[in-house]
């Protein structure tokens, strides 16, 4: 593998929350300074709790928001200053998979113009031949061509997000952001979508952004991994390293979380104390330390922020990451 | 996509509640087109001139307190206040959708100007600005009654259809068109106007009716309809001081705007469910 696809570096999206006409408004912090890169052909998984800007910064990747500072690299070209007809290009090699299979579709358009979308603003194929690029999609997702003609409000969930995921490919994309694309449906179901975009991965050489909040879904999709949390990225890594050996005490809790199967296996389940800091007002040190229980936490936390730096194989920001520990029972 | 006229007429056909409101419909504009063709000069006045009468076989819905025929002052009222209803509500909803549409999908400060510019209008009271733009003309040609009740009509469309556009704005339908690359004039034409075209048919409705008063209204007031020319609400005003002792001057085109107000709601109750494709 060459360089990376996409190379995002420092990006930070702020929003402005409750500007009154005397009343200065406050800032939302939901995206401080993320780095992270995408090579060919690979899935990094971007984790973490609601509210930890991991979808903000999916979308200013795309620029469906627009990013306040930081840099978007695609395949060489900067995102950022991409001017309108350099982005029209850029959307045709990334997608986008978003989260709700309800949301996602327009409820007033056949399943045959929805997918046939991009094809139509990018000129893609003469009009006759839409229809069997259509139907060719569908078939790729494993939906009957004569889903074309249907409503989605025929179609169930995990359907639904087959017929979003042919949208996207119809434009022959190199890279997609897969928003929790399987979150909102049933585990056996998700399961089949998982399987789906495994295979087009490896069929059609796709890179994904895949943002999640279930690491069980995470391990089986995920080459590396990217922990999210109050806007920032805490620990980054290799799917096993992080998974078999995480540094970072919010990665730990995260991994408590997941369910475990087997109801004999001994397992601890970390529950956090309180709630991330307020987005508006971010603390000056470490923002996870108000909830830390690592057993070497001390002053310099809640005082200087904790940079990602390189801990063994993998990039953590915590002040005390070599430190090693049992988690507390 | 909003399918063809035909199409979704004929949907709205199979509805039941809908075929009798374009029954309904079909048999007023009928009758005002018919109307005044067949029936008597509804502003002469007769010489033996005997006031009010009730309905009788030469006159079927009697007479007004000056003996005339009220049947064609309703068949004539039928083409001025339909008419006016008709364009001025059209008119009102193509401003108030387009405004709404722009301030939504913009945003940013060309949604806070027009905005600004709709709050301070709905501050004021309707009549109260059509009076102010009424009062330059001494005897006010149709065409510009109308003009001036659609363009006084919008505001409250325009905050529905912004409200309607910020929501939809957000769904994932509307960003993954802006993902592929969809500029604002597709993403405006293909996906936001049909999925507010619900709303802006309710608001059809209840301007209908608004503005066969609004017009009613203004003829009382000297500024709309000028008599003898007659209209539902110049008539409904007109038997004011007569319906004590002959309701029917009253009853008649009370009774019409009644039921072109409740036709009017039983179509686009019928053409809302046919543009969504979940009730097809």
């Amino acid at each position: 593998m060459s360089g990376p696809l996409l190379e995002v570096a420092d990006l930070v999206k702020h929003f402005p929350q409750g500007h009154g006409l005397f009343r200065p408004g406050r800032t939302v912090h939901a995206v401080n300074g993320v780095s992270l890169t995408v090579a060919p052909k690979e899935t990094l998984a971007l984790v973490g709790e609601s509210g930890s800007g991991k979808t903000t910064a999916g979308r200013a990747v795309l620029r469906l928001v627009e990013p306040d500072a930081g840099t978007v690299r695609f395949d060489g070209v900067d995102v950022l200053a991409a001017d309108r007809r350099a982005m029209k290009a850029l959307r045709r090699r990334m997608q986008i998979v978003f989260q709700d299979p309800y949301g996602s579709l327009d409820p007033r358009m056949t399943v045959g113009a929805s997918v046939a979308e991009g094809i139509e603003i990018h000129r893609l194929a003469p009009k006759p031949e839409i229809r069997a690029r259509v139907e060719r999609l569908l078939g790729e997702v494993g939906l009957e061509p004569a889903a074309a003609d249907k409503y989605p409000h025929q179609f169930s969930g995990g359907q639904r997000q087959r017929i979003g995921i042919a949208r996207a490919l119809g434009v022959d994309p190199a890279f997609v952001v897969l928003d929790e694309p399987v979150s909102a449906l049933d585990v056996s179901v998700q399961a089949q979508v998982l399987n789906l975009l495994l295979d087009l991965q490896r069929d059609r050489g796709l890179s994904y952004l895949f943002i999640a909040h279930d690491l069980a879904v995470v391990r089986q999709v995920a080459h590396r991994i990217a922990v999210m949390y109050y806007g920032r990225i805490v620990e980054q890594g290799g799917r096993d390293e992080v998974l078999e050996r995480p540094r970072h005490p919010y990665t730990r809790a995260l991994l408590s979380a997941v369910p475990e199967p087997d109801p004999a296996a001994q397992r601890v389940r970390i529950v956090l104390p309180g709630d991330p800091p307020s987005p508006t007002s971010p603390p000056p040190g470490c923002p996870f330390a108000s909830r830390c229980f690592h057993p070497a936490r001390d002053g310099r936390c809640a005082a200087e922020r904790p940079e990602l730096r390189p801990v063994g194989p993998s990039l953590v920001a915590c002040h005390h990451a070599e430190s090693t520990w049992e988690t507390p029972r | 996509m909003i399918g063809s006229l035909r199409g979704t007429l004929t949907a709205a056909w199979r509805n039941p509640s809908g075929r009798s409101g374009l029954v309904v419909l079909g048999a007023l504009i009928a009758f005002a087109l018919v109307g005044p063709i067949v029936l008597p000069d509804p502003t002469r006045i007769p010489e033996l001139g005997q006031g009010a009468t009730g309905p009788s076989l030469s006159h079927w819905f009697g007479t007004d307190h000056f003996g005339r025929d009220l049947l064609a002052r309703l068949a004539t009222g039928a083409r001025i206040s339909l008419a006016i209803a008709a364009i001025a509500v059209a008119l009102s909803l193509s401003i108030g959708t387009a405004v709404g549409i722009i301030a939504g999908s913009f945003g940013g400060a060309v949604d806070r100007i027009l905005m600004r510019i709709v709050d301070a209008a709905l501050a004021l009271p309707r009549l109260f600005i059509l009076l102010l733009l009424l009062a330059v003309w001494e005897r006010i040609p149709i065409p510009a009654l109308v003009a001036v009740i659609g363009a006084t009509g919008w505001f409250g469309t325009s905050r529905l259809v912004r409200g309607e556009v910020l929501r939809l704005k957000h769904e994932g339908f509307v960003q993954a068109a802006v993902a592929l690359g969809a500029g604002r004039t597709r993403t405006i034409f293909r996906h936001l106007l049909p999925n507010v075209a619900g709303v802006i048919l309710v608001s059809a409705t209840l301007s209908m009716g608004d503005v066969i008063l609004l017009e009613a209204g203004l003829s009382y007031l000297g500024v709309g309809i000028q008599p003898p020319t007659p209209s539902w609400g110049v008539m409904v005003f007109d038997a004011r001081n007569s319906f004590t002792t002959a309701p029917w001057t009253l009853f008649f085109p009370g009774a019409l705007v009644v039921v072109t107000v409740l036709a009017t709601g039983l179509v686009s109750d019928a053409l809302r469910a046919a543009f969504d494709p979940r009730s097809a």
